[in-house]
């Protein structure tokens, strides 16, 4: 609605753009600003680069891409709630929870399979009182999810006596295996993630169901009207959600060999920059999506893993990850306000 | 309809009915909960919340959102605390930080109202960006203040009642004057209703959003003072671990009103319930872990109740 009265106010000088005949620099201009954000991203790898000779070494670029592994999936869980028009604040007490419940079932001698069980259990509970609240009980999606982030928080200091992490030595085998192991020489976290990006790609975007969910989100009634369930394929978009989720947080326990507890909460911020910036990368009106979120994590991990290469202390890298994500907004910004120019 | 129309009246007596036995079980098992100078207590830590809970407010119902107070909020204490200590006099330092605090607000104005930036994206990154540079003027160090202007405001009182619940009285006075008996706050009320009809009406929404973000700033510079003389100066991210509470307050005031809006008084009552809680539980006993948890759940059955009979999912962005 916003971007309307934009496009409205824009529209004066329209006319006289559209009698324009096409000219080679108009095509350089659609095009730089059309890749705006991937041109300001190269800007950035660039920087780092000259910045620090040990950025485009291998086991750095792993680096980036194994911590991609991590924040992605508890992106892909705020996007799916962001294409529901609503907000997922639940990833990073998901992620604690998960990774508490498998670190406590190790240490309680259980059998791996079934922690593992428990643990994506804990995650499907997570994401149905979200489903339930939000798409049932009719609750703000914001405040919903924000209690549920108090109570996981405290659920999370309570069982571990007030924030004592749980470790693991030594740390079971098939445990390790799933975060420094690899298969078929792709490193287990990589392939995961490739899987989970597939796997939601085409559910998303391919299947009968994603233009139902999507569809669902851009109109209730419209969609109640045509016969779809909205109930519940808002619920599901919450439940998917969080079962992505309990995948980075099993990722996460793998990677720290313990339960640490609030530990999701420095991924939450992340997930959620990383999903609202697919939805500014999109060609269409600010419409979130999957690879869009991919390419969101991958400019926040690459942001924070160069700025530590030059050795700044953490709160400039903090500040520093802010004004970023803001200069992309504001280049974004340009972008849609030409593209207004040109539509009208 | 009219079925409907009972329960929505209904409703507004559960949450109050919840929020009243709640309380009244806190007096029973809590020993000295309802002692003077425990009551004062509450309202004191309850004013970290309602300062900015307020001017959230303002922001919200003008149809915007912030979530970069947190981090400004710091920003202006530490500000004030390193001119503190280079010897600069307090009516200067009062002044630049009120200016820093205003200032910061009206660069997330700009980039909401004026490039049309979504509100929680850049406020998102103006946050990191504020918490990052925080952490940078005070170099991540707990920054002390013994200035005799913040040991008044804290150990003095007026009345018999403290200057900080003083505070918290003149500011939720000022701001429920500016929202609710002004055409002012009429005006902002409309613009969040909706933009474009207001705008249709004649009414310069810009300049009535920029003021909104305006009152916040003042809101931070205001509750600012409260944190260098309660905590006798700064800890690193002290008012950031208050930002689910200080969203909480406003939502908490939106589902007592009648008409399901975002109200001034809300705003400060919700805090107030969260204080009072908080310190309820706290006298009787409870572990600070699971006031969190109880906290969550109070909000979540007061909401539920409050949105049965209103029979739609809620989108957050149309």
């Amino acid at each position: 609605m916003l971007w309307g009265v934009v496009k409205l106010s824009s529209s004066k000088n329209s006319t006289v753009m559209n009698n324009e005949r096409i000219s080679t620099s108009r095509k350089l201009a659609d095009f730089l600003v059309n890749g705006s954000v991937v041109i300001g991203f190269v800007g950035i790898v660039i920087f780092f680069a000259f910045r620090s000779g040990s950025f485009f070494r291998w086991d750095n670029i792993s680096d980036i891409l194994l911590r991609l592994s991590i924040t992605t999936p508890a992106a892909y869980g705020v996007m799916l709630a962001l294409v529901a028009k609503g907000i997922d604040l639940t990833p990073g007490t998901t992620m604690g929870l998960v990774g508490i419940t498998i670190a406590s079932g190790v240490t309680a001698g259980m059998n791996f399979g079934l922690t593992i069980f428990l643990a994506i259990l804990v995650g499907v509970a997570i994401g149905l009182v979200n489903a339930f609240l939000i798409a049932k009980a009719n609750l703000n999606p914001f405040i919903a999810t924000i209690s549920i982030l108090f109570i996981g928080n405290s659920i999370e200091k309570s069982v571990t006596r007030g924030g004592l992490p749980i470790y693991l030595y030594p740390s079971p085998a098939s445990l390790n295996q799933i975060y420094r192991g690899s298969t078929l020489g792709i490193p287990n976290p990589i392939l995961i993630l490739v899987i989970m990006t597939l796997v939601l790609y085409l559910f998303l975007e391919k299947s009968m169901y994603g233009r139902r969910l999507y569809a669902c989100g851009e109109s209730i009634k419209a969609s109640r009207a045509s016969g779809i369930p909205v109930r519940l394929y808002y619920g599901a978009a919450y439940l998917i959600g969080a079962i992505c989720a309990t995948i980075g947080g099993i990722i996460l326990c793998s990677q720290i060999r313990s339960g640490q507890p609030l530990v999701g909460h420095s991924y939450m911020w992340d997930a959620i920059g990383a999903a609202y910036l697919s939805t500014i990368m999109s060609r269409r009106n600010f419409r979130p999506n999957v690879f869009g979120t991919l390419f969101g994590a991958l400019v926040m991990a690459t942001v924070a893993n160069g700025l530590t290469l030059m050795g700044l202390a953490f709160y400039w890298k903090e500040f520093a990850k802010g004004l970023v994500i803001l200069i992309m907004l504001l280049v974004s910004v340009m972008k849609k306000r030409y593209e207004g120019s040109r539509l009208f | 309809m009219e079925k409907v129309f009972e329960i929505r009246k209904f409703k507004s007596y559960i949450t109050l009915g919840i929020f009243s036995s709640v309380i009244i079980y806190l007096i029973f098992a809590s020993h000295g909960f309802l002692r003077f100078d425990n009551l004062m207590n509450v309202i004191i830590s309850a004013t970290f919340v309602a300062v900015p809970a307020m001017g959230l407010g303002t922001i919200m119902l003008s149809g915007s959102f912030d979530l970069s107070f947190v981090g400004i909020i710091g920003v202006v204490s530490v500000t004030s605390i390193r001119m503190i200590q280079a010897g600069i006099a307090i009516p200067i330092v009062l002044i630049t930080s009120l200016a820093v605090a205003v200032g910061f607000e009206l660069v997330n104005a700009v980039l909401i109202i004026k490039l049309r930036i979504h509100p929680w994206l850049t406020t998102i990154s103006t946050m990191l960006a504020a918490l990052g540079l925080e952490k940078a003027i005070s170099k991540a160090y707990f920054l002390t203040t013994s200035h005799p202007f913040f040991r008044t405001i804290r150990f003095d009182s007026f009345l018999g009642i403290p200057l900080p619940v003083w505070i918290l009285g003149v500011s939720f006075a000022a701001m429920y004057l500016l929202i609710h008996k002004t055409a002012f706050g009429m005006h902002l009320y409309a613009v969040g209703g909706n933009e474009v009809a207001a705008r249709k009406a004649g009414l310069k929404v810009e300049r009535l959003r920029f003021s909104s973000f305006a009152a916040m700033g003042v809101c931070i510079w205001v509750v600012s003072l409260v944190y260098l003389s309660q905590l006798s100066g700064y800890t690193p991210e002290a008012a950031y671990t208050n930002l689910n509470e200080v969203i909480l307050s406003v939502f908490f005031g939106m589902s007592i009103s009648r008409k399901n809006i975002i109200t001034i008084p809300g705003a400060v009552v919700g805090a107030v319930f969260v204080a009072l809680l908080a310190n309820g539980l706290a006298l009787s006993g409870v572990s600070s872990y699971w006031i969190k948890l109880i906290e969550g759940c109070l909000v979540i059955v007061v909401v539920i109740t409050n949105a049965m009979g209103s029979g739609e999912i809620v989108q957050l962005e149309k």
